[in-house]
């Protein structure tokens, strides 16, 4: 069988409402994520413009927590910002190499249910776009099955990993979902495949296991005869050659790009495999330039009647099979579907042993520093927490949060911190000896109290034109992917200088209040839906908190900006106690408005010096004003 | 299940995003010397029907049903949806404009909403008739900021000719007031009349000679009325590249703006071509796509000059760009293969940094090219300035709609 794994990933978001997704790699770049995979998640429409995707991702993510897990070596982080946590993950010595998505929601009957597929693929162009990769996937709705224990276990190992984490993000969720699964199994899943049908399968995390092997004997209960496997790397096999004594091998190898002649199977890891020199090889037909990063074995059992089809990340290597390959190391973090199937193996051909290199290689093991420096922004409290995460061989490091505080120390005997700060850009900058500097990735945690802006700001005229039209489409954002408008782009489209320019002009207070009110009708009668309540208070382009950002990056009078911040805030007041989101741009606002009350105050208290007037009344009068403002709106909005 | 994978051409596009090189400001300015209007999207004239009659017949609405200014787009959307709708109820021919997806997949009947399931696109505003048509009629001053036709003898020709437009006033008043929002029903079967008069307007086009003398003979410049003849003579689109060749024989007059797009061309065409080449060698080191890369570098040199000659001497919005962009890829070194294939990567890096975004392309840790996109390597005679055409100039819409509204085709 064979698919695209977008259109996959599309179909299961159609059949379930998401409420978490977790996916885990390898490899994670983050401009790849944000523009394909996440549009899909979300179920958007690729004719849209991009400006119009970014915007309607940053709605998904507000209601769907999402979390990335990936080898803290390999991750090329977005510049954007996106209302989603990453979590670097350390392994000493090792690599955290598990290629997962795990999606969890509820089917139209309300029925909790956990989606999880484990790949080949990393989360990059190469492994969704262009490797022929391995794919396997299933459903779990009982706590009884055998995946629900293992997904479970492993949502734990991955908490073990982070500093912290928040009640709303991504893990946690899932792992509070994952304790309301039931007992009681359901004849078919979402897609009408019989339970029956998966009582074979088996759901392999590594750190739970000795190794692949000692797991697979230990859920088909039986020794193992005969081995077909597929791997784009291979390694030191000692190990593995001690485990398949006696076992039937046959290795399918794959052809390396660019060249697409040799191949990673070296003549030292054949020899110890086939000591009879019984050799049983070949490599992946051509199939157009494709690399065959995919990782496939079938196993047949003694005493266990049908086949064993297994697909995941496991390389053939000691470190990709064995978590415990000698006393004191790990192997990698890895993950593996296996199951009676069927499953056709793609072409292949012959191999010729004389061509193959000396010595296999295993081209997936970073070279990185020995030690990592775990970094993470907790919203909610405003903290930067580090930790150190094994030991700096020499001397200390130096870690910058790139927010212009100064940077940190960290050494073996100082090895933690925390401190309120500003977060922002998300990436930090550890430097170590006379090493280039590293960039690593904070980690955000309690999104729901971000007061990040996401996304493209539009401006407030068209903010303004939206809602007295009744907001029917929402405004597509600017581009600033592009150039500014071009003869090609919307000539509506507009960008930030005409924004600034628009807020110059003088302040429509008729049409704001005109617009103010269609949107009061508009969110009152939302009431009830929170999610909808929530992205018109600030997940739309054209919300109520756009509008107060519009203004307050503005140009406007600071009266007309005192105007706008006071309605928008008070419409936001309102709801912020059953939504923090909302609640956290709320505390935010309030430092603004509160700050921008006093400078008006001072321009009032001017302007009654200049008349000849008592300029002590100002504050009085500010306030008679903000009473009256207040009854007014309550009146309105109740 | 268990499965193993396709290649996902569409993610590669998806991702690619466009212009990284950032010379469509560049082309578009030398563009409009010919084409002065018209933009690759605005290719239809059925569109400009729509505009037109939508414009002129909403501020009769708007005082029949006392609706405010701001509902001239929701008017807009659900004219354009009935539009839309009769032409696949009358099924005598397609509907061409975008939505024609959505428009076939749903329900049949002329009926129009302002629900989101109910538009013909995403973004039915920005990517419909309103957001591709409105500004080269604004630039040709057949409407202005205000959306009024600016013309008031074409107004009221458009309203005397499309009376059957009032027959609509009621359902689009109930779409917009309806709360919450709804269908409202016009026609289930073609026999009914409102069906016929919109499909029919759609395929007679009545203002066809407004629209040619706006966008495709315009009184200024003249090259462009003498590139619609052209294209008229000829039956078939041949390519830009001898399209101008013949147009500079045939009208020596004109022959320095047009070879200005030729100079512009043969520059900017090579240049695309090599970044691509860049991108298709992913994996490999800078040092093996510079060894292999089959260029002539005095033919470029050459191209470069020419260039160089261009003037930019008339006045544009973006003029500015165009000028620093196109004096950034005069700095290009051209001493080798390996130079110059150094210059455009690093342009392309100057380019995403500026746009905040990551490059398709760089040289990774390990020194070898790493490339975010299927690329295929570019065909050799795309890397010579002589035989390299990549850029429309807006030629292929000035011809498609000179063919669509030309006076021959009316008799």
């Amino acid at each position: 069988m064979t698919i695209i794994l977008r259109d996959r990933l599309s179909a299961v978001t159609q059949i379930i409402n998401i409420e978490v997704a977790i996916f885990t790699s390898f490899n994670f770049h983050g401009d790849f994520f944000e523009q394909n995979i996440l549009p899909t998640l979300f179920g958007l429409d690729s004719n849209e413009t991009q400006a119009m995707r970014e915007q309607r991702v940053h709605r998904g993510l507000l209601h769907t927590r999402v979390g990335v897990f990936c080898d803290r070596s390999k991750i090329q982080p977005s510049r954007k910002a996106y209302r989603y946590s990453i979590y670097p993950i350390f392994v000493e010595g090792s690599i955290f190499h598990p290629k997962n998505v795990i999606i969890v929601g509820r089917d139209t009957q309300g029925r909790l249910w956990f989606y999880i597929a484990t790949m080949s693929a990393n989360l990059t162009l190469s492994g969704w776009g262009r490797n022929c990769e391995g794919f396997a996937d299933t459903w779990i709705h009982s706590r009884q099955e055998q995946p629900a224990l293992a997904l479970g276990e492993f949502l734990g190992w991955l908490k073990s990993k982070a500093i912290k984490t928040g009640k709303t993000d991504a893990l946690e969720k899932a792992l509070a979902l994952h304790a309301e699964l039931r007992d009681r199994r359901i004849w078919e899943d979402p897609e009408g495949a019989p339970w029956k049908d998966k009582e074979n399968l088996r759901l392999y995390f590594s750190p739970h296991h000795k190794s692949m092997w000692s797991f697979l004997r230990e859920q088909y209960g039986s020794s193992i005869t005969d081995v077909k496997a597929a791997s784009p790397y291979w390694g030191e096999s000692d190990q593995i050659a001690i485990e398949l004594l006696n076992v039937c091998i046959h290795l399918v190898a794959a052809p390396m790009p660019p060249s697409m002649k040799a191949v990673n199977l070296g003549a030292d890891t054949v020899n110890k495999l086939f000591p009879s020199n019984n050799i049983d090889i070949a490599q992946w037909s051509d199939d157009k330039g494709r690399f065959h990063h995919v990782k496939l074995y079938e196993i047949k059992f003694k005493n266990f009647t049908h086949k064993i089809i297994g697909i995941g990340s496991c390389n053939f290597t000691q470190p990709g099979q064995f978590w415990r390959h000698s006393d004191r190391s790990f192997g990698n973090v890895e993950s593996m579907i296996f199951d009676v199937n069927k499953l056709d193996w793609p072409p292949t051909k012959s191999l010729d042993v004389g061509t193959l290199p000396p010595t296999s290689k295993d081209d997936e093991q970073p070279k990185l520093w020995p030690f990592n420096v775990c970094v993470q922004y907790d919203w909610k409290t405003k903290n930067f927490a580090w930790r150190l995460e094994g030991n700096i061989p020499d001397g200390s490091v130096s870690l910058n949060l790139c927010n212009g505080s100064k940077p940190i120390k960290l050494a073996n005997h100082l090895r933690s911190g925390e401190k309120a700060d500003k977060n922002m850009s998300r990436v930090f900058i550890l430097r170590w000896k006379a090493e280039p500097p590293l960039e690593g990735c904070v980690t955000e945690v309690n999104l729901d109290h971000s007061t990040e802006s996401y996304g493209n700001p539009i401006a407030a005229h068209d903010i303004l034109d939206s809602w007295l039209a009744g907001a029917i489409v929402e405004p597509c954002p600017p581009s600033k992917d592009m150039d500014p408008p071009t003869d090609e782009e919307d000539p509506e489209a507009s960008d930030i200088g005409e924004q600034e320019q628009e807020n110059a002009q003088v302040f429509d207070s008729f049409k704001f209040y005109q617009a103010l009110n269609i949107i009061l009708a508009k969110i009152h009668a939302l009431s009830s839906d929170r999610k909808q309540l929530v992205e018109w208070l600030i997940g739309r382009s054209d919300s109520i908190l756009s509008m107060a950002t519009a203004y307050r990056n503005g140009r406007a009078e600071k009266a007309t900006e005192w105007i706008v911040l006071h309605e928008c805030l008070s419409l936001m007041s309102r709801h912020k106690r059953n939504n923090p989101e909302v609640g956290a741009h709320v505390k935010e606002l309030e430092v603004s408005y509160q700050k921008l009350t006093n400078i008006v105050i001072k321009e009032i208290k001017s302007d009654l010096e200049s008349r000849g007037k008592n300029s002590k009344k100002a504050r009085g009068l500010l306030e008679w004003y903000d009473n009256k403002f207040k009854s007014t709106s309550s009146e309105n909005g109740a | 299940m268990f499965a193993v994978t396709l290649e996902d051409r569409s993610l590669s596009l998806a991702l690619s995003g466009r212009d990284p090189l950032g010379i469509m400001p560049i082309w578009q300015h030398r563009a409009r010397d010919i084409v002065p209007f018209l933009t690759a999207a605005s290719r239809l004239a059925e569109g400009f029907h729509i505009l037109l009659i939508g414009l002129a017949w909403w501020p009769v609405f708007a005082t029949i049903h006392k609706r405010p200014k701001q509902d001239i787009v929701k008017f807009f959307l659900l004219l354009e949806q009935a539009f839309a709708r009769a032409t696949r109820c009358n099924g005598e021919f397609e509907w061409k404009l975008p939505g024609a997806k959505r428009l076939y997949s749903g329900e049949s009947g002329v009926w129009i909403g302002l629900r989101s399931e109910h538009f013909l696109l995403d973004n039915q505003q920005t990517n419909g008739v309103w957001g591709l048509y409105r500004g080269p009629a604004l630039n040709a001053k057949l409407i202005d900021a205000s959306n009024q036709i600016c013309n008031p003898t074409l107004e009221s020709e458009i309203k005397a000719k499309t009376r059957f437009i009032e027959a609509l006033f009621t359902s689009i008043n109930s779409a917009i007031t309806s709360s919450p929002l709804q269908v409202a029903e016009i026609a289930k079967y073609r026999t009914k009349f409102i069906v016929g008069a919109l499909s029919n307007l759609i395929s007679e086009l009545p203002f066809k000679r407004t629209i040619r003398d706006n966008f495709v003979s315009p009184t200024q410049p003249e090259i462009t009325r003498l590139l619609a003849a052209l294209a008229l003579e000829q039956k078939a689109d041949s390519e830009i590249a001898s399209f101008i060749d013949l147009a500079i024989d045939r009208y020596p007059a004109h022959s320095s703006v047009l070879r200005n797009i030729l100079r512009c061309e043969h520059y900017l065409a090579p240049l695309e071509a090599i970044f691509e080449y860049i991108c298709s060698y992913h994996g490999r080191y800078l040092t093996e796509a510079a060894n292999s890369i089959p260029i002539d570098l005095a033919e470029i040199m050459k191209a470069r000059d020419d260039f160089q000659r261009d003037d930019y001497q008339r006045p544009l919005p973006n003029q500015g760009l165009s000028k620093i962009r196109s004096d950034l890829l005069l700095k290009f070194r051209l001493d080798s293969s390996r130079t110059l294939i150094e210059s455009v990567l690093n342009h392309h890096l100057e380019i995403s940094k500026a746009r905040r975004n990551a490059p398709w392309v760089c040289v990774g840790e390990s020194g070898r090219l790493d490339c975010r996109l299927s690329v295929r390597t570019p065909p050799e005679e795309q890397l010579s300035p002589w035989t390299a055409w990549r850029n429309s100039y807006y030629i292929d819409t000035l011809r498609g709609l000179s063919r669509q509204i030309s006076p021959v085709r009316s008799k």
